[in-house]
């Protein structure tokens, strides 16, 4: 389906109103199409932000009051009139065509009469009076000479006599039965009413009457004659006026009787919805449409004497002693005067009385707004009385909600103030000379994790300062992208004090287009970028040590701006702080003390041998020319440890070391929810958009999820679990937190899986040998019969587990050793190397090693990472119950069911579309582009269904077709042994063009990585606050609140920029 | 039908009693939300739904009982009494605009007013009533009232098809609006 047709789709999509398969076609197409996501992305925060918005403002009772409820319980049903009301519109329909027959054979008699009257004048005869004749129509002759026998009038019988009886419509009517029903209406006339001149429409004749004669006839009414009083008023001049009391009196008639013509009732013109058809909508008959603008005001003050509208029911009190025919015409003969109607009522059953009660209130402020549209209608001559506020009322509706136009801009600005979620990262622009002097405002953890940098200025072997090493140029890097200083072939000194004196004209140079900002890189990153990852070396240089100085030297000189930056302070320290440990050799040395600086920037003096938790720093993975080296390489990593212990130290209010931050396990301790293929081993995804917290860079995302496994192709699982009962595991949260997350696992395994449990502090023993789950209770006495006390001998532990192990060998299972330690280990660097080629050597034998950590506070997460490394294994850090939950119940499959064994991936990138790239993290499994089909090199290992998510920033450029890269996975399937390898290539299909339409997963990665980034002190994410990425994680958290991980992550993320980095112990 | 009800024969008033009460109980504060959301103003919204309650009841005999139509009854009844009364008060509504207008200028600051926490909030619900009426009735019967597209095409007497669109059209028209 096209994507125009999709978007169409996406509303009910969101509302969730779509049959199965066409939600299935829009999924299909949304995962292919990041612009319908952006659509849907757009439609979901709008249909977010009305939901909100109508949450917020509603204000409506939730209940009825208490007299309005108490009014509609004590509804009758009008049972007799039911029919009558239900069916109004055929009622009224039936009226209006008596009604239009009548008047029609009136009419005709009335021409009649005329042509008569004008052949008697011709014949000279002295013309009756017209009142007359019209009396003489209607009663016939007989009436009349009783008629004239009562007046007394003297040429009554002469005039009559000139006429044979014509044909005379409805001879049968009564004369006196009209005073009847006058008698009944005539307590509610007030004299108001009866001024008013009055057509009294006597069958389907009009009688124009002054106010002397609807006067008279009232006072005649009592006396039940009104007749005496007509007869002698009639003249010509009111017989004239017959016409057009008549044709009011058929429009009055015809409008209640065609609701379709009335467009107030008509579904089309205002939209309201109902069509002509809803029989059951009453035709509103308090808004009675008959109201001729003659007798409206009548009508109105004879409706305020009787206090009730009456709600068009002249039937209902008649109803039951007046036939049909009789009500019609009755109706005839009272339609224009509704006083008659509501006196009819009046004395009704009781009932009427609650409508008239319901009504008081309400009518009287209808009165008023009858008053003022009538004062409309009266404008509008031939327009029905309805028609002009039904057909007006829409307008005047959109007139009404019409806002005041200032709100379009303020909106704009609300939503860029980042209340519209997304909108406030948008990249800020900051000038490069800003950014480097951003670093003087910033807070303490800047500073630090600088000085971890400048501790370990990566050099290669040649000695040429790394890229990223230069702090300076590192973070030029980053905001300028193009660093260009003038002298390339010079030493590192003038280099360092080059760019730093020249960053503006530089940047200026660049803006001219003077430079191309990759000349002069290039030549230098040829060295550099084949050295990624483990060939880098870090070492201590003259030229980093003493840059700083020549640098400040430089700024001094060049406009006396102070350069003091981060970077340079910390270099400064560096140079002047106690370097207690030798660089040199970096395989080999292992430590890097932790060395924390306060606030004040100043490095404390401490002890050179740290007691507190050991992390070993690496360097930053630095961007690279894609025309240089277009392949990154690396080992798959799933490990989330470095989360857990970042999570571990803020709870404890305290910046973890930059040192134990590790951007690929922030990242990867999230679920991003990628589809786990079904056919091959692993499913690879990419996603890329502009970042949001660099300029003019992308943001690629790569996700790697492998296969789930199915429960019967699980295998038995024997593990051996080494536990650390030395004297500082007795804290809550190191043994006790052992004890119930085994309990956990115990649970977790089936029962046909064993377990065994060695123990070690100072001396290691065998607590349960392989007992398979089945014997729960034996396993979990073992478990709680341990001890703390002793030293730690990680050593001897390691030895008599793999023992264990390899003594309880079970073919085709998953023979695993646990470790579960706080890591602590009185290790020689000697014995910790002894322990990790042991380890390499039982994996070759299928003896596999997961490491597990518990406990902060003399944590060595070196060894126990190189440890999992080497047993490939995973590596997770243990600091609470739903930790232990997520790793041993939720992720235990993964973890013990390895799918692929040495997988890596190797992303390609078309040189002609990326300029260059930099990896996000993973910058201790750095391969060589050659090693990725070295089957023989180590690398990560992937369990069931885990997934690994790699990220790079991107500098995109040139045309936009082509493709971006390819990524490559090869790994060993660890059910097959063979060796796998297969690819996916990033296309432009993949990129958003907008930060704000990717889906809330990126972002989250996005988010992490940044803040990853930020507490390592990374060179690149300079200028970048914790708000910065706070803001980005908020409406991730909002919109993927099922997840409690990412409230915390927000919770940490705002946190951070007011805790300081930890104390070293 | 025609008062989403069907007759089945006469038990007591007490049960037609209990039936309305039941009823009144089980749709009023939905109702009211509705109607406050037309015409704008909680009291005229309960003369609105009273009114509703009262043309149902009109007709209500002992022994009727609700049929699954009534909800899209009432909501459609309460709609056009709603608009009735809009049309009645369309003059007074004017006034009561103009007042609101006058009272939002005069807090020019937007500081010290009623309304600024929810400016946000304000703005969005201004712009819903400059939706065509329809898609306006759609919009609120789907995200507020919760009512499924069938059922909303009962109120409106339209197809369900044409409610999908009607609803799109009115989100992206706001989405357009508040973009800006």
């Amino acid at each position: 389906m096209k994507c125009e047709n999709i978007r169409l789709l996406l509303t009910s999509y969101l509302t969730g109103e779509h049959d199965p398969a066409l939600k299935k076609t829009v999924d299909e197409h949304l995962e292919t199409c990041c612009d319908c996501r952006a659509s849907l992305q757009k439609i979901r925060s709008t249909l977010d932000l009305v939901q909100g918005a109508l949450a917020a403002t509603q204000k409506a009772p939730s209940r009825l009051a208490p007299d309005r409820r108490l009014r509609v319980l004590s509804t009758r049903p009008a049972a007799p009139v039911s029919w009558l009301t239900r069916h109004r519109p055929m009622v009224s329909r039936i009226a209006a065509v008596l009604v239009a027959g009548v008047v029609v054979i009136s009419l005709v008699s009335w021409q009649l009469d005329k042509v008569t009257r004008e052949s008697l004048e011709q014949f000279g005869g002295a013309p009756p009076s017209t009142a007359r004749l019209l009396w003489e129509t209607i009663c016939g002759r007989g009436n009349m000479f009783k008629l004239s026998d009562m007046v007394g009038g003297a040429s009554a019988p002469a005039s009559a006599s000139f006429y044979e009886p014509k044909p005379v419509v409805g001879d049968e009517m009564s004369v006196s039965g009209t005073p009847a029903g006058w008698q009944h209406g005539e307590p509610l006339l007030d004299q108001q009413s009866s001024s008013v001149s009055q057509p009294a429409t006597i069958e389907g004749r009009s009688y124009a009457t002054t106010p002397e004669t609807a006067a008279g006839r009232k006072r005649a009414g009592s006396r039940s004659s009104p007749l005496q009083e007509i007869l002698p008023q009639g003249d010509k001049g009111e017989v004239r006026e017959e016409p057009l009391a008549r044709a009011e009196s058929i429009d009055n008639l015809e409008m209640p009787a065609d609701p379709a013509a009335s467009p107030g009732f008509g579904g089309g013109t205002a939209g309201f919805g109902i069509g002509s058809g809803s029989g059951d909508e009453e035709p509103g008959f308090e808004m009675s449409p008959v109201k001729s603008p003659l007798v409206m005001h009548g009508l109105y003050a004879s409706r305020r004497a009787g206090g009730s509208v009456t709600t068009g029911r002249p039937e209902a009190g008649r109803d039951s002693d007046v036939g049909m025919g009789d009500d019609i015409d009755e109706k005839t003969e009272t339609h224009d005067d509704e006083t008659v109607a509501a006196a009819t009522i009046a004395p009704a059953p009781a009932n009427e009385v609650n409508v008239t009660g319901i009504m008081t209130d309400e009518s009287e402020r209808s009165d008023k707004y009858q008053e003022r549209s009538w004062g409309l209608d009266a404008g509008g001559s031939s327009v029905p009385a309805k028609a002009k506020p039904k057909a007006a009322a829409p307008t005047r509706l959109t007139a009404r909600t019409e806002a005041p136009e200032k709100s379009m801009s303020e909106l704009a600005t609300q939503i860029e103030d980042g209340r519209e979620p997304g909108a406030a990262v948008a990249p800020k622009p900051v000038e490069p000379d800003a950014r480097i002097l951003g670093g003087k405002e910033e807070d303490n953890s800047r500073v630090d994790s600088v000085a971890a940098v400048g501790y370990n200025s990566p050099i290669n072997r040649d000695g040429v300062p790394v890229l990223g090493a230069i702090p300076a140029l590192g973070r030029l890097f980053r905001e300028d992208r193009a660093v260009s200083t003038t002298e390339d072939a010079e030493g590192g000194e003038r280099r360092h004090t080059a760019a730093l004196a020249g960053v503006s004209t530089h940047s200026k140079e660049l803006r001219e287009g003077k430079k191309a900002p990759s000349d002069w890189i290039s030549g230098e990153l040829d060295q550099v970028v084949t050295l990624s990852g483990k060939d880098i070396t870090y070492e201590e240089d003259a030229d980093s040590r003493s840059s700083p100085l020549q640098a400040q030297d430089a700024s001094a000189a060049n406009g006396g701006r102070s350069y003091s930056t981060p970077a340079e302070k910390a270099a400064g320290e560096t140079k002047s702080g106690s370097r207690t440990s030798d660089k040199r050799g970096w395989p080999g040395n292992t430590k890097i003390p932790y060395r924390p600086i306060n606030a004040s920037g100043r490095v404390p003096t401490s002890e050179p041998e740290p007691a507190g938790p050991v992390f070993k720093a690496v360097g930053m993975n630095p961007f690279v020319i894609t025309r240089t080296n277009q392949f990154s390489t690396f080992g798959m990593d799933v490990d989330t440890a470095s989360y857990t212990l970042a999570r571990n130290y803020m709870l404890k209010g305290f910046l973890p070391p930059a040192e134990s931050v590790r951007t690929e396990e922030f990242v990867n301790f999230f679920d991003y929810t990628y589809k786990p293929p079904t056919d091959k081993l692993f499913a690879i995804y990419a996603d890329c958009a502009p970042t949001p917290f660099a300029r003019g860079l992308h943001l690629l995302k790569i996700g790697v999820e492998g296969k789930r496994l199915a429960r019967d192709a699980k295998k038995r699982a024997v593990l051996t679990c080494v536990i650390d009962t030395s004297g500082s595991m007795s804290e809550p949260d190191r043994l006790p937190l052992i004890r119930r997350s085994l309990n956990l696992l115990i649970d977790q395994l089936d029962p046909a899986d064993s377990i065994a449990i060695v123990q070690y502090d100072s001396h290691a023993r065998l607590v349960l040998d392989q007992t398979p789950i089945a014997q729960k209770k034996a396993i979990l006495a073992a478990l709680d019969s341990l001890q703390t006390s002793g030293s730690t001998n990680l050593e001897e532990g390691m030895r008599e587990g793999y023992k264990l192990a390899a003594r309880r060998f079970v073919p085709g299972a998953v023979n695993r050793v646990l470790l579960l330690s706080d890591g602590a280990a009185n290790l020689g660097s000697v014995e910790a190397s002894q322990i990790l080629t042991a380890v390499e050597s039982f994996r070759k034998q299928g003896v596999y090693c997961s490491v597990f950590g518990f406990g902060i506070g003399t944590y060595n997460d070196e060894i126990l990472k190189a440890l999992a490394s080497k047993g490939d294994g995973t590596y997770a850090f243990i600091d609470s119950m739903e930790e232990a939950k997520r790793v041993f119940v939720e992720k235990l499959t993964g973890t013990l069911n390895v799918i692929a064994a040495d997988a890596k991936i190797q992303v390609e990138f078309n040189p002609d579309r990326v300029k260059r790239h930099r990896q996000l993290g993973y910058e201790e499994r750095q391969l060589r582009k050659e090693q990725f089909r070295d089957d023989t090199v180590d690398a990560g290992e992937v369990g069931a269904g885990q997934s690994v998510t790699a990220l790079y920033e991107l500098e995109l450029d040139g045309p936009r077709d082509g493709k971006i890269g390819t990524v490559r996975v090869r790994y060993k399937n660890t059910g097959t042994g063979k060796v796998e390898e297969f690819e996916r290539a990033i296309t432009q299909a993949d990129i958003c063009h907008t930060f704000e339409a990717t889906d809330s997963r990126f972002k989250l990665a996005a988010g992490v990585a940044e803040f990853a980034e930020i507490l390592r002190g990374s060179d690149y994410a300079g200028g970048i606050r914790y708000s910065d990425v706070a803001a980005v994680l908020r409406p991730v958290a909002l919109e993927l609140n099922l997840d409690f991980r990412l409230q915390e992550l927000v919770r940490m993320v705002q946190g951070a920029s007011s805790m300081p980095r930890a104390p070293a112990k | 039908m025609e008062h989403g009800s069907t007759t089945t024969g006469g038990k007591g008033s007490l049960e037609r009693y209990r039936q309305m009460e039941a009823i009144m109980t089980q749709h009023e504060a939905a109702l009211l939300r509705y109607a406050n959301r037309i015409v704008g103003d909680a009291h005229l919204a309960q003369d609105v739904v009273q009114n509703a309650f009262v043309k149902l009841f009109a007709g209500w005999k002992d022994g009727t009982r609700p049929s699954d139509k009534l909800k899209t009854w009432l909501y459609r009844v309460t709609h056009n009494e709603a608009v009735d009364l809009i049309r009645r008060e369309s003059r007074l509504q004017v006034l009561h605009q103009a007042h609101a207008e006058e009272k939002a200028a005069a807090c020019p600051d937007g500081q010290h007013c009623a309304a600024n926490g929810n400016e946000q909030f304000e703005t969005v619900l201004r712009h819903l009533r400059r939706l065509e009426p329809l898609e306006r009735q759609v919009l609120l019967l789907r995200l507020e009232e919760g009512l499924s597209y069938a059922e909303i095409a009962a109120v409106t007497g339209r197809t369900t098809g044409n409610i999908g669109c009607v609803l799109h059209n009115a989100v992206t028209k706001l989405s357009k609006i508040l973009a800006k």
